[in-house]
C-alpha cells in the first residue's frame, strides 16, 4: 500500500469516527421527535429528517458503513415518497417510524463498536 | 483551454466529511488541486474569479440545489462554462439522464470509494477531452 493510501485509510478512520459522534447525537434526538409525533397533527420536521436521512445515505457507506447507508436510502426514499407534507396520516406515520428506528438502531449499535 | 489533462477542480459540498474525504482523495490519488465550497452561491462567487478545469458539484444542499447552481452558473456572464459533473446518492438511469439533459458531463454516484473516485473522474474527463470540452 502506498503512503497515499495509508494517509486516505487513517483520515477516512477518522472522519468514520467523527461522523458516528455526530449522527449518534442526532438520532437521539429524532428518536424523541419520532416518539411524540402524532398521526393528523403538524410534523414540521420533515426537512429535518430529510436533511438527516441524506447525509447519512451519502457519507455512510463512503466511511465504510454500507448497511447504515442502505438503512438510510430506505427512510429517505419513505419520505420522499410522503412527499412535502407537514401532516402525515397514521400508515404514513408508522412506516416511517420503523425505518427510522432501523436506522437509529444501526447507529447506536455502530456507536457501541466503534466510539 | 486545454482539456488533455485535469489538473484542477472545483468540489461544492455541504457536507464536511464527504467534502474532506473527496478533496484528499483526489488531491492524494488523483494529484490534483482541488479547491471546495459549501454551497452554491459560495461557488458562483468563487467561479467569477477563478476557473477550474472542472466542477464537481453535489446534486442535493440545502439552499441552492446542484442543478440551479449549474444553471445559474451557465447563465452567469462572469463564469466561463467548465465542465460540471454532479456527485449525488441519486444515480438511476433517470436522474443521470436528467442530469445530462441539464448540461452535466458525466455523474459519480454516492456513495463512492475514496481509494477509486480519482480514477472514476479522470474516466469522465477522458471523455470530455475526447470531445473536446463541456
Amino acid at each position: 500500500m502506498s503512503a497515499a493510501d495509508e494517509l486516505l485509510k487513517k483520515r477516512r478512520a477518522e472522519l468514520a469516527r467523527k461522523f458516528l459522534d455526530r449522527s449518534h447525537q442526532e438520532a437521539s434526538r429524532f428518536r424523541e421527535v419520532l416518539d411524540g409525533a402524532r398521526a393528523g397533527a403538524v410534523f414540521p420536521e420533515a426537512a429535518a429528517f430529510k436533511h438527516f436521512a441524506h447525509r447519512i445515505h451519502g457519507t455512510g457507506a463512503t466511511l465504510g458503513f454500507e448497511s447504515l447507508s442502505f438503512a438510510a436510502a430506505a427512510f429517505e426514499s419513505l419520505l420522499s415518497d410522503a412527499g412535502a407534507q407537514d401532516v402525515l396520516a397514521e400508515p404514513a406515520l408508522q412506516a416511517l417510524r420503523r425505518a427510522a428506528h432501523v436506522l437509529i438502531e444501526q447507529i447506536d449499535e455502530l456507536a457501541r463498536r466503534h466510539l | 483551454m486545454e482539456r488533455s489533462r485535469l489538473r484542477s477542480v472545483l468540489y461544492v459540498e455541504d457536507e464536511p466529511d464527504i467534502r474532506e474525504i473527496l478533496q484528499l482523495s483526489l488531491t492524494l490519488k488523483g494529484e490534483l488541486q482541488v479547491d471546495t465550497c459549501e454551497s452554491g452561491p459560495a461557488a458562483l462567487q468563487w467561479l467569477r474569479e477563478s476557473t477550474p478545469d472542472l466542477v464537481l458539484l453535489d446534486a442535493m444542499m440545502p439552499e441552492m440545489d446542484g442543478p440551479e447552481t449549474l444553471a445559474r452558473m451557465r447563465a452567469d456572464p462572469k463564469i466561463l462554462p467548465v465542465p460540471v459533473v454532479f456527485v449525488t446518492a441519486k444515480a438511476l438511469p433517470e436522474d443521470v439522464k436528467r442530469l445530462t439533459a441539464l448540461g452535466a458531463c458525466g455523474v459519480i454516484p454516492k456513495p463512492f470509494d475514496p481509494m477509486r473516485v480519482a480514477d472514476e473522474l479522470f474516466e469522465i474527463w477522458k471523455g470530455i477531452a475526447d470531445v473536446g470540452g463541456g
